[in-house]
């Protein structure tokens, strides 16, 4: 089913609690992900995308958006994201890779691109050697330490290190080129 | 981007420990001041970083789960619409399809989904045991604080510093929970399955509500209620109302671990000693007001509250808060009681700093370790 996004907004603006619903499945998670680029933290940045989104229910007798609403709640949950890390120490490295990347766009990621980037992700993670792959997974996906990997898979905390430096490596390389022109 | 072979392969593997959130304090240190060389450097790290983050695209390990944020901001927006009305029709879009795509234990699911940020780990206890009675951990390291929401959301923050875990079948019967440390529990209220929090011996119960517990080891049991009513039992409580001590809104609950009883510091927190009958622990709830409520809950909105405490106490907090190491040399200082409020303190030197408006304290760094000793000028 879809739904024109101007008629989702003016239910919104009519207090429609499933027009908002609509608008918030429609963008949450990708959200969250952009989010998470900046406060590198997923709780928090559901938390802000959430917060964004309360604030646009609140408001959403005198809502105006000029734009589409899609760059209208990236650009809000961006803004709470550099305000967040505004009080906290971010390393200049981590500044920069906020310039880099799109993040300072409105529009943040279509989901072309998205789709794009979930299949190209897949297909780098799965074509990881086996063992690799394992303790990639337990890492990035599991929020393991090396330490209780090396405990689970039996190994010594330096292979794990080394596993995991090879992995994110070859994820660099195969992805860089998502990325390439920014 | 193709920056990567010319770096030196030494630095590859701390620069994914730092990403990763595996990287110890010097390690962390080290990768800062190698940022600092050279642009290349600095483009090498973000490509790393962007790697990490993208990996969360993987369409088979999403783990933000729309349907229950989605049901957490209506309760927050609409609080008195029940549920009765359904949401509207499945939507049934790839991305949501692929969320749900792979089949997991419920339980661990739910863990997965709020460990999302580095600094936080899960860890399965490897056992014999069927995988049903397997429990899930999860520990919050020091300068760190996490919210989470459990299976039957019920909303937990967990202070810096504590583990706290649960059982697979929690839910089943009974909501139990373990904590070693601090949690503000939000409580969803279950007629017939009562939420318990046991935390050092203690058990708190909840009668619907939301309230604290801080059980961080060589430290008071503390329990405060900021709504409802709980009940604590405990083999050190001995009130006469069948060993179990009521508190309701704005009372809080304080015992000396360390008076009366042997220290067992080696033991599991739910090891619970004899308790001593001629010299028991003071079991009485007290009344507090709202200002001071926030000694007891405030962390959670990153306020540190500090009511008369002394430096140790002070010191004791302010590691865990801002993970350092803190070292009194000065065995006045350790008897001064302070008082103050820190809003949003981000770092330990900004929190120093206000304490040393008020206290003479001086303070100097050796290695990873903040030395605080009495300022003999101050006096």
């Amino acid at each position: 089913m879809y739904y024109e996004e101007s008629i989702l907004i003016e239910g919104l603006k009519k207090g429609d609690m499933r027009a908002f619903e609509r608008l918030f499945r429609e963008y949450y998670e990708l959200l969250c992900l952009f989010a998470n680029r900046f406060v590198d933290n997923m709780p928090v940045a559901e938390e802000l995308v959430s917060d964004a989104y309360a604030a646009l229910w609140e408001k959403r007798e005198t809502l105006l958006i000029s734009t589409s609403f899609r760059a209208y709640i990236y650009r809000a949950v961006r803004n709470r994201c550099l305000n967040h890390i505004k009080h906290q120490r971010i390393e200049k490295a981590y500044m920069e890779y906020v310039r880099h990347h799109h993040l300072l766009s409105d529009e943040g990621m279509d989901s072309a691109r998205e789709e794009e980037l979930a299949r190209e992700v897949e297909e780098a993670i799965e074509s990881l050697p086996e063992r690799c792959r394992q303790i990639f997974k337990m890492s990035r996906y599991e929020d393991l330490r090396y330490i209780d990997i090396a405990k689970a898979l039996q190994l010594s905390p330096k292979t794990v290190e080394r596993q995991m430096m090879i992995a994110l490596e070859k994820l660099r390389r195969h992805l860089s080129h998502l990325f390439a022109s920014v | 981007m193709s920056k990567g072979p010319m770096m030196d392969e030494e630095i590859k593997p701390l620069l994914v420990k730092y990403i990763s959130g595996n990287a110890d304090p010097n390690e962390r240190q080290f990768v800062r001041q190698w940022l600092e060389e050279s642009q290349d450097h600095v483009d090498y790290f973000t490509s790393l970083k962007a790697a990490w983050d993208d990996a969360l695209y993987h369409p088979g390990e999403r783990r933000v789960n729309t349907d229950d944020a989605f049901n957490r901001l209506r309760k927050r927006l609409a609080p008195d619409e029940t549920a009765a009305e359904p949401a509207v029709e499945p939507i049934m879009e790839k991305r949501q399809r692929r969320l749900f795509s792979i089949p997991r234990v419920a339980a661990a699911a739910i863990l997965l989904l709020i460990a999302g940020s580095a600094g936080v780990y899960l860890y399965k206890k490897s056992s014999p045991q069927p995988i049903a009675q397997t429990a899930l951990a999860l520990f919050v390291p020091n300068g760190k604080m996490k919210k989470i929401v459990l299976p039957d959301s019920t909303e937990v923050w967990l202070n810096a510093g504590t583990r706290f875990s649960y059982a697979a079948d929690f839910g089943a019967h009974i909501r139990e929970v373990s904590l070693d440390g601090e949690g503000y529990f939000a409580v969803k209220h279950m007629e017939n399955i009562p939420f318990v929090v046991k935390a050092h011996g203690y058990m708190v119960r909840d009668i619907g509500t939301i309230f604290t517990v801080s059980a961080y080891p060589h430290d008071h049991f503390r329990t405060a209620v900021i709504e409802g009513e709980v009940e604590v039992s405990g083999q050190r409580i001995h009130m006469g109302h069948d060993g179990k001590v009521l508190l309701t809104r704005n009372e809080v609950l304080s015992i000396d671990e360390s008076s009366p009883r042997q220290e067992k510091s080696a033991g599991p927190p739910a090891h619970v000693p004899e308790a001593d009958q001629t010299s028991l622990p003071e079991t009485q709830p007290q009344a507090i007001s709202a200002v001071e409520m926030d000694r007891y809950a405030g962390w959670k909105d990153q306020l540190l509250v500090f009511e008369e405490e002394t430096f140790d106490e002070v010191a004791q907090r302010l590691q865990r808060t801002f993970d350092v190491k803190i070292r009194i040399t000065s065995s006045q200082l350790a008897g001064f009681r302070y008082t103050g409020r820190f809003n949003k303190v981000q770092n330990i030197s900004e929190a120093l700093r206000i304490i040393r408006e008020t206290t003479p304290i001086v303070y100097r760094t050796e290695k990873d370790t903040i030395i605080i000793s009495m300022d003999k000028k101050g006096l």
